[in-house]
């Protein structure tokens, strides 16, 4: 191998414009697509969290973090609690307590509804479901 | 595909089955060696795309339908030794996106102002496209594509490991005169 020269180490690795344009292309688009995903991301990257609609508007809060969430709605109160990384509401003066009743949401897509209260409790995902078995 | 007009200066038919069959078994040996390389669980579908040094280097010393027939042969090979039925589709569905992108760098003027390296990246970067959007698809959820920034970052990185891997094999064999 004597005849490796200035000529081959030249043209071993020679970058054109185009390569410049390419990653600076693929790189805005990564940037502009977390800038649109950056809204409403939990703190946690593996954990979901819960979407808290009542009458008076929405609010969200992580399922990674323990919580005791008083909601308000309609002249009824609930008492939510997020704990283990789900969310069921605890405590409700509304006449049916079917919210009480629904249990623990903890999977995106999950709801928990009460009617009388106009509250509704969507578990949204970080974690999609079911991706652990996908390989390759 | 292996018509003698399709090809380079003066490849037969034969040429061309004995290049493409070469390079499907190197394409299969890096899907292998890759399968091997651990890749964070943390990031789906993360991959350092190393197959695609073969496919590359078919389009550019072979020609781009080759480059297409050792594409989908090593995606459906592959799959069905290293993978899952699921992860064939997301492959087939970046792996097509991929050689859509490739003809356009190829056929186009802009084969001259971009390098096999530029070229590899905006695969990389197709190909993850891709199986995001078939994910999406599968999963019916569109929540899956907040990882397709990470796996963009990734795939300059990687694009650029794999795309001056197939540079230096195709500067090897232009001085070979021909292949």
């Amino acid at each position: 191998m004597s005849d490796k020269t200035a000529a081959e180490k030249k043209a071993s690795f020679h970058v054109k414009a185009g390569d410049v344009v390419i990653i600076a292309l693929v790189l805005a688009a990564a940037a502009a697509l977390s800038a649109v995903f950056a809204f409403g991301q939990p703190a946690a990257a593996d954990g979901g969290f819960a979407v808290i609609s009542t009458p008076d508007g929405r609010t969200e809060y992580p399922l990674c973090h323990d919580a005791v969430i008083p909601i308000g709605g309609r002249g009824h109160t609930l008492t939510a609690v997020i704990e283990n990384g789900g969310i069921r509401v605890t405590e409700s003066d509304c006449p049916d307590g079917i919210c009480v009743g629904i249990g623990r949401a903890s999977k995106p897509g999950e709801m928990i509804v009460c009617v009388p209260a106009g509250v509704i409790i969507t578990v949204k995902g970080g974690g999609v479901e079911g991706f652990d078995a996908v390989a390759g | 595909m292996l018509s003698r007009d399709k090809g380079g200066a003066g490849y037969s038919a034969a040429r061309h089955v004995a290049a493409d069959a070469a390079l499907l078994g190197a394409a299969l040996i890096l899907s292998y060696l890759e399968s091997l390389i651990p890749m964070p669980r943390a990031v789906p579908g993360l991959k350092l795309g190393l197959a695609n040094i073969a496919v590359i280097l078919c389009g550019y010393l072979v020609s781009l339908p080759d480059a297409c027939a050792v594409s989908v042969m090593r995606i459906l090979i592959s799959s069905l030794l290293f993978g899952s039925v699921t992860s064939l589709w997301f492959s087939l569905t970046g792996g097509i996106m991929a050689l859509i992108v490739l003809a356009a760098l190829l056929l186009t003027p802009a084969r001259n102002k971009v390098s096999p390296t530029g070229v590899s990246i905006a695969c990389a970067a197709a190909h993850n496209t891709g199986q995001i959007l078939a994910a999406s698809i599968v999963f019916g959820s569109p929540g899956i594509f907040r990882y397709l920034p990470i796996l963009l970052l990734f795939s300059v990185v990687f694009g650029l490991i794999t795309g001056a891997s197939a540079d230096r094999v195709i500067y090897a064999a232009s001085r070979f005169g021909k292949k």
